[in-house]
């Protein structure tokens, strides 16, 4: 869980900041780029939305549901 | 004679007259006629150490030496003189190389930042809790 703050959360933050991509958009990259299999970002996201459920009835470390909500963020900044 | 120090105020300098190419005003009736570069050296016009970037109305040119860009106006009908309006270094001019180098930079940045990412979206692994034989991944 730790990794999702350190890791996943603020290397795309910092990315999305300095090229102005939407999270998703850039976990689609990873697709793109051939780092990841579009199944794995599928069933991880999928794990982690069920952690956010889980989150919010126990009540989880802001921080982490703060990297959560970024993280599954459906939105790709197209009006 | 103006010293350019930042970006901006180049391309503000460059705004002031409408530019040019080189090839538009002939520099060949000068001969040795000198002008003072931002390098402190003085160059001629047709010297071999400077090159003609871009002309201006009425009679004004930049130049370009090793280390700086120097706008020049020639001035004068039967004797010309050469005045000296504004100079920059190089590295300022050309700053769009420099922000392609850093734009690579970048660019190296993000694949480091991506290979993170993906890492652990690969190394990933889906915990079913109500399963006891998970305990030891869970752990």
């Amino acid at each position: 869980m730790e990794n999702i703050v350190n890791v996943v959360d603020k290397n795309l933050s910092e990315v999305s900041a300095k090229t102005g991509t939407p999270y998703l958009m850039l976990q689609v990259g990873m697709i793109t780029f051939k780092l990841i299999t579009k199944d794995q970002l599928i069933k991880v996201r999928e794990d982690l939305k069920k952690l956010y459920e889980l989150g919010k009835l126990l009540d989880f470390n802001p921080k982490l549901m703060n990297a959560l909500i970024n993280i599954l963020d459906d939105d790709i900044g197209v009006v | 004679m103006r010293t350019i120090e930042t970006k901006y105020e180049f391309l503000a300098a460059m705004g002031e007259d409408t530019a040019m190419p080189a090839s538009v005003m002939s520099t060949s009736g000068y001969d040795n006629l000198g002008f003072d570069c931002g390098c402190a050296e003085m160059h001629a016009v047709n010297g071999y150490d400077v090159e003609q970037i871009a002309s201006f109305r009425p009679v004004k040119i930049l130049f370009k030496c090793k280390s700086h860009y120097t706008k020049v106006r020639i001035k004068g009908i039967f004797r010309q003189t050469c005045i000296s309006e504004w100079t920059c270094k190089n590295s300022i001019a050309e700053g769009k190389t420099k922000s392609k180098k850093k734009l690579k930079m970048q660019k190296s940045e993000i694949q480091k930042r991506y290979k993170k990412v993906a890492k652990f979206f690969n190394n990933y692994k889906i915990i079913d809790y109500t399963n006891i034989g998970q305990k030891k991944i869970a752990q």
